[in-house]
């Protein structure tokens, strides 16, 4: 496809009006053909030179476009899922991509292209991590450790926020955090095999606040994988890999935080720059999300669904649930 | 002198507290709790109360910027202690003052006749006269000026609804996991020597969580008249006894570098440099009509500040430890009465395990 790329996005939240239309308006070639939203989004819509729509209950009314960007609460999402699906449109959608393991893959089944804004996977220090695993270059990797979160604090979410409510949010912070972090474990052990040994979890209000969990890890590489989140407990943000040679950890949070590498049985450590060939703020992540999405759009590159939407992400997610008892 | 209602002595005082789950809030609630008193933490939404019911609070859900939340939130609670705080990614915007004034005027409203009316100001509020680094002179910064003015509508409120209200312009709060505690600890904890450049006996302005607390407590049953005052800790800290209660075993040396001494001249100018950046198409434009003189000043100047500006971003490990706070002033009272000496608090309330990073 050449020439201009029109996107339709569906939701005028706080991630489209501060993410994603801005992004949007600096790729050459792309432009926001609407924004609609079941609220008036004319508001958003009309600083970036995008038609305004409301949504009521057809959502045939919705124009023709090149691509579209579903950015509503992955509990909402599986109608507009089913109408660009059967228009075969291209998908980018914002994560979690789904609520459990068969609606994921119920959505890879009729969906055209589609990838999900598992940006993170994007983040230096996790590419940089990736390639530090497949080569064994501190030799064979024992164990690992990813913990994310700590006391919640100010949340500057309102009352009514999508997600307070598990049928929209589809989960707690394992749904809105965990998928995150879990996106980049899945993408740190590219080709690996992913199985939930053990998992508890805190639920508040049909909320998980708090969720620890054992997940084995097999392919080249061979351990189990300490994941801890929590919003009641003060975990650190962290992924430490425990290797025959080197410890190697960094916070996966922060897209440019440097690895550190620490001799097995020194205490100084020495600590790697991220590279600049891959994202190093939030804002660089979620382009080349764009970028990648886009490049497929165009015919330019393939992508792979289940890699794109991180299937084994969905999977393990639903293991940890399942295995803690959550109703 | 007002004559206001004597609030119950002791176990009996129920202590709401707004914007529980924030910094300062989470860890007050704990040690109001301690104390004695019966706390009952207010957050806006239910992931905002996850680690406070955890801890076995019963907190209430209610957004108190409105009156239906307010009513919900404030029923039957003798000491209404506001530290929410509402703003957005930039600080301060229209639409969250208007929230902060509200959240205000509903806590006076909609207060149990008699309730204590508690907010949480800063020391930000005296602006220029105890922060070096702010000028006199010029734009004032947007949250100072919203601070004071969110003091002047608790009076006014308070007088109006026959409350007593206290708004405490608090010092720089040192909790077990504060922005500020930890910004201290990761520089000194760990190392075998540490430069910092500050001077030790410069007042700090600190307040810890604690000394807050007994504040509350003071406030709420003695029959203090209300008003502003200013809280720090009881006597005042300086930083080097600030530092020595975080340090664990590093030498700490003291250096100091004097502060560029500002002058009228420099203050105008240091207040025009932010309106001066936008307008810098223009000067580029208008240099071929400026004196010579000017031009040569205004390329020093900027010169020298994007020196200093790259200078600042390397990481030397000779580069001495300094933080904003450094260069205050001793924040000037009133000071409330009769509260306990702050390191006597803290042998009896020490720092929240719950609340620490375990390594």
């Amino acid at each position: 496809m050449s020439g201009q790329i029109d996107i339709g996005i569906i939701g005028a939240g706080n991630i489209t009006s501060t993410v994603h239309l801005p992004i949007i308006s600096c790729i050459p070639g792309v432009k926001a053909k609407y924004v609609a939203d079941i609220r008036d989004p004319s508001r958003v819509s009309w600083q970036y030179g995008a038609a305004g729509i409301t949504i009521g209950a057809d959502l045939g009314i919705l124009p023709e476009c090149d691509a579209v960007l579903l950015a509503v609460p992955v509990g909402a999402r599986a109608d507009y899922m089913r109408e660009f699906s059967s228009r075969k449109t291209p998908i980018l959608s914002e994560k979690p991509f789904a609520v459990n393991l068969k609606s994921h893959l119920d959505y890879l089944k009729s969906a055209g292209k589609v990838s999900c804004n598992y940006m993170r996977t994007c983040y230096s220090n996790t590419v940089q991590a990736g390639l530090i695993i497949s080569s064994s270059v501190f030799g064979e990797l024992e164990s690992a450790l990813v913990s994310e979160g700590g006391i919640v604090s100010r949340t500057g979410k309102e009352m009514g926020h999508y997600q307070m409510n598990p049928l929209l949010s589809g989960g707690g912070i394992l749904m809105e955090r965990g998928c995150h972090s879990l996106s980049q474990i899945v993408q740190i052990f590219d080709g690996h095999k992913f199985e939930v040994e053990h998992a508890s979890a805190v639920y508040q209000n049909g909320l998980d606040v708090d969720v620890d969990a054992e997940i084995s890890v097999s392919g080249k590489n061979n351990l189990d994988l300490e994941y801890r989140l929590s919003l009641i407990k003060p975990v650190e943000n962290i992924s430490r890999f425990t290797f025959e040679k080197a410890e190697v950890s960094f916070n996966h949070t922060v897209p440019d935080s440097p690895i550190e590498v620490r001799p097995r049985g020194k205490r100084a450590a020495f600590k790697f720059q991220p590279g600049t060939s891959w994202a190093m703020s939030s804002t660089q992540a979620f382009f080349l999300k764009w970028k990648n999405f886009l490049d497929s759009v165009r015919g330019l590159s393939e992508i792979n669904p289940e890699k794109e939407t991180s299937l084994d992400t969905t999977r393990i997610i639903e293991g940890i649930y399942r295995t803690s008892g959550r109703r | 002198m007002r004559e206001y209602t004597v609030l119950p002595e002791g176990d009996n005082l129920k202590i709401g507290v707004l914007g529980a789950n924030g910094q300062i809030g989470t860890e007050l609630c704990i040690l109001l709790r301690k104390a004695g008193a019966e706390v009952i933490p207010v957050v806006r939404n239910e992931i905002g109360a996850a680690f406070l019911r955890h801890s076995k609070f019963e907190c209430r859900v209610a957004e108190v910027a409105s009156p239906d939340g307010a009513k919900n939130a404030l029923r039957g609670i003798d000491v209404v202690v506001v530290s929410a705080y509402e703003m957005d990614i930039w600080g301060t915007s229209r639409k969250s003052f208007a929230a902060n004034r509200a959240i205000i005027r509903n806590s006076v409203e909609f207060s149990s006749p008699g309730a204590v009316i508690i907010y949480f100001s800063t020391i930000r509020a005296f602006s220029g006269r105890v922060d070096e680094k702010t000028p006199m002179l010029g734009i004032p910064k947007s949250y100072d000026f919203e601070k004071r003015s969110l003091e002047r509508i608790l009076v006014r409120e308070c007088m109006a609804g026959n409350r007593r209200g206290y708004a405490l312009r608090l010092g720089h709060v040192f909790g077990t996991d504060t922005s500020k505690a930890r910004n201290i600890t990761q520089a000194i904890v760990g190392r075998k020597e540490v430069d910092v450049q500050v001077e030790p006996e410069r007042l700090s302005n600190a307040v810890h969580i604690q000394t807050i607390m007994q504040a509350i407590l003071a406030c709420a049953k003695k029959n203090q008249a209300g008003g502003v005052y200013t809280l720090v800790n009881v006597p005042q800290w300086t930083w080097r006894e600030v530092l020595e209660y975080y340090n664990a075993g590093s030498k700490i040396n003291f250096v100091c570098r004097e502060m560029p001494k500002k002058n009228l001249f420099s203050g105008i100018l240091l207040s025009l440099l932010p309106l001066l950046k936008t307008l810098k198409s223009v000067y580029f434009f208008a240099r071929i009509f400026l004196p010579e003189e000017i031009d040569v000043l205004v390329k020093v100047k900027s010169n020298l500040y994007n020196v200093r500006k790259e200078i600042d971003s390397i990481e030397v490990a000779e580069k001495p430890f300094c933080t904003h706070e450094f260069f205050y002033r001793p924040a000037p009272g009133p000071f409330l009465n009769g509260l306990t000496e702050t390191r006597k608090l803290l042998e009896k309330y020490p720092p929240e395990n719950s609340l620490r990073v375990k390594d």
